[in-house]
């Protein structure tokens, strides 16, 4: 088992290092000064331009850029932000925590959902229940989330108003509301639309999935085992069943890593969430390279790993998977 | 993982269908598909309603208006008889430039298909009938490219080209449909490696390569034909992948520039006046839906068509 995660570790690093040549290949190609910004400032001069491009080893070779990008990213240093000036690794850093915040809640809610709903229309297969769940999960994979999102505040700002206030329903975007930042109640509130939004194609996914997996494994010998040594019914669909069922889940998981990573950029943008992805929006607005790069290496490494992760989970619950 | 059973038993039918059919059973695969697929009342529905979409946008020219004209007496008009889906802020008809941008729309997505299915039917057909190096070689590329965060891609090198002709040629449309196929036929390549992995090992493949056959003929006239099942199924799905790709693009401003209008486009005009103007929010985005549900819809119909232990 070491020895599987020791050579999937190590299998792993020249992707990175392709996948960040190419990155940087991409970004170096592309048109448009890195330092535009300043260019149309009047009061720079040419000569100041010149040095600024010096100092920040915009004139070397590529491949000694590439390379000092990568010295510096394997200390944990990505450069400057062209637009800000600030550490990269500073304005990634203060950004993750939001999209953290945001993602694993809508993973936590996205489970909470998916799992019963998953198990009971399997169970209750072709019944009224069944017929609903499949429909609205058909939907929700199909949906373009960007529109979900714009129809939630359409109906949920817009439309909707509080019963108790007369205030809108739930707010059309930010973290809180000025001033209330320690508020949980006023936070939670901010947070209900972008997570029913991030995680609609979700839901909509892992339920169709569970019903899938639950309608095989319910009709698997050891199922009809526990039923005929008289278990109750719930404890073989919840024991017997579920567990089996739920196992594929952990790969999905990890799968699906760059689909959430989409969905949050989606999500963070609409609803002015100050997260990695509105972040990532911004930057390619303005040609922010360094950004840019930071923020795609750094998803392509938590894909890297979460597949490895996700193997070796796989391995580890599912005893009858070895790895030479 | 993703052994495609249903790749097996369509080569069960033989090379052409030219075995004898057991007794009983409908004659060929294909017919025996269609017939399983006109009994999936969801998938006749989705097909139904892609038929009309299509034909909806292909006739857009019938419309009375014009796309692009500017009306500023009939700026802001809610839905009415004139303008069913209203106006917009310029006064255009917004029936008429969501059938316009639909085509559009369409056109990427399955041109977009096309490359995609195609790059990855090559890189999988190959990956599985040869094996050893290449095929090792092959899907790690197919990694490499499966672990890109594809949206992020998708926006730098948008952002990249975006003052090349490159750009600029056919609105736009060409660089879309070229990024979006470039980054989204890593599924094609593994599912096509899967099926060809267990065909090459029929005893049919066995027996052409016994009287002599070579390795392209054995490919193109034996194998693939085999692999078909799975590859369609595939194709419908990445339309719908490309269509919403690129509407998401184009919403986030990364995509086809306006004047040309798209899904994608016309919903990022209609957010700026999402309250005064709703109408321009919802029926490009009904479009959106509409369109990848019923693409999806004629995906699900067909895969479960090509799998034999679905019916019968």
């Amino acid at each position: 088992m070491i020895r599987y995660v020791v050579r999937r570790l190590l299998e792993s690093v020249p992707l990175l290092i392709v996948v960040s040549a190419l990155v940087f290949a991409l970004l170096q190609a592309s048109p448009g000064s890195p330092l535009a910004q300043l260019e149309r400032d009047p009061t720079i001069t040419q000569a100041d331009l010149e040095r600024i491009a010096r100092e920040r080893g915009l004139l070397d070779p590529a491949p000694v850029q590439y390379a000092r990008w990568v010295a510096g990213a394997l200390r944990g240093d990505f450069g400057r932000s062209m637009q800000t000036g600030r550490a990269v690794t500073t304005e990634i850093l203060e950004r993750l925590p939001n999209t953290a915040v945001l993602v694993l809640t809508a993973f936590v809610f996205t489970l909470l959902v998916a799992i019963p709903v998953g198990v009971l229309s399997a169970v209750r297969q072709y019944s009224p229940f069944d017929h609903t769940v499949t429909t609205l999960a058909f939907m929700g994979q199909s949906i373009p989330i960007f529109w979900l999102g714009l129809m939630l505040i359409l109906v949920f700002y817009f439309a909707l108003s509080n019963p108790f206030t007369g205030g809108p329903l739930f707010p059309p975007g930010g973290m809180a509301t000025t001033g209330m930042e320690h508020s949980w109640t006023n936070r939670a509130w901010h947070l209900v639309l972008p997570v029913v939004m991030l995680s609609s194609t979700w839901v909509a996914w892992y339920t169709r999935f569970l019903r899938a997996s639950m309608l095989e494994v319910l009709g698997q010998d050891y199922v009809r085992t526990a039923r005929a040594k008289g278990l109750s019914e719930r404890r073989v669909v919840y024991r017997h069943a579920l567990r089996n069922a739920a196992l594929p889940l952990v790969t999905l998981i990890a799968l699906d890593l760059p689909m959430v990573f989409s969905g949050a950029l989606f999500t963070e943008t609409i609803f002015s969430w100050p997260g990695m992805g509105r972040l990532f929006f911004q930057s390619a607005l303005r040609r922010d390279y360094p950004v840019l790069m930071a923020i795609v290496m750094f998803t392509s490494v938590l894909i890297v790993i979460a597949n490895l992760l996700a193997d070796v989970a796989y391995a580890y619950i599912d005893p009858r998977i070895r790895y030479e | 993982m993703s052994d495609d059973p249903g790749a097996a038993s369509v080569a069960d039918a033989g090379p052409g269908g030219r075995a004898p059919p057991p007794a009983g059973a409908p004659s060929t695969g294909w017919r025996l598909t269609a017939r399983r697929f006109a009994r999936n009342r969801l998938a006749v529905v989705g097909l139904v309603v892609f038929l009309a979409v299509t034909l909806a946008v292909t006739l857009a020219g019938l419309s009375p208006h014009d796309p692009d004209r500017t009306n500023l007496r009939e700026r802001f008009a809610p839905p009415s008889l004139t303008h069913p889906f209203g106006t917009d802020d310029l006064g255009r008809d917004t029936l008429t430039r969501v059938l316009y941008g639909g085509r559009i729309s369409l056109l990427v997505g399955f041109l977009s298909m096309g490359f995609s299915i195609a790059v990855g039917t090559v890189v999988g057909g190959l990956a599985g009938y040869a094996g050893g190096w290449l095929d090792s070689l092959l899907m790690r590329f197919t990694d490499l490219f499966l672990s890109l965060p594809s949206l992020f891609v998708l926006i730098v090198l948008s952002t990249m080209l975006a003052d090349s002709p490159f750009a600029r040629a056919y609105g736009g449309t060409l660089m879309i449909v070229l990024i979006i196929g470039a980054l989204s036929w890593m599924v094609v390549a593994r599912i096509v490696r899967s099926s060809v992995l267990s065909i090459r090992e029929q005893a049919f493949v066995e027996a052409a390569r016994a009287n002599g056959a070579s390795h392209a003929r054995l490919m193109v006239r034996h194998v693939l034909p085999n692999a078909l099942g799975p590859i369609f199924v595939q194709a419908t799905l990445q339309v719908a992948v490309a269509i919403i790709a690129e509407s998401g693009l184009s919403y986030l401003g990364f995509g086809i520039q306006p004047p040309t209008a798209t899904w994608g486009n016309m919903l990022k005009d209609a957010q700026t006046y999402l309250t005064r103007m709703p109408w321009l929010a919802v029926f490009p985005g009904v479009m959106i839906f509409l369109t990848v549900m019923s693409v999806n819809a004629i995906g699900d119909g067909l895969r479960d068509a090509f799998d034999p232990r679905k019916a019968l």
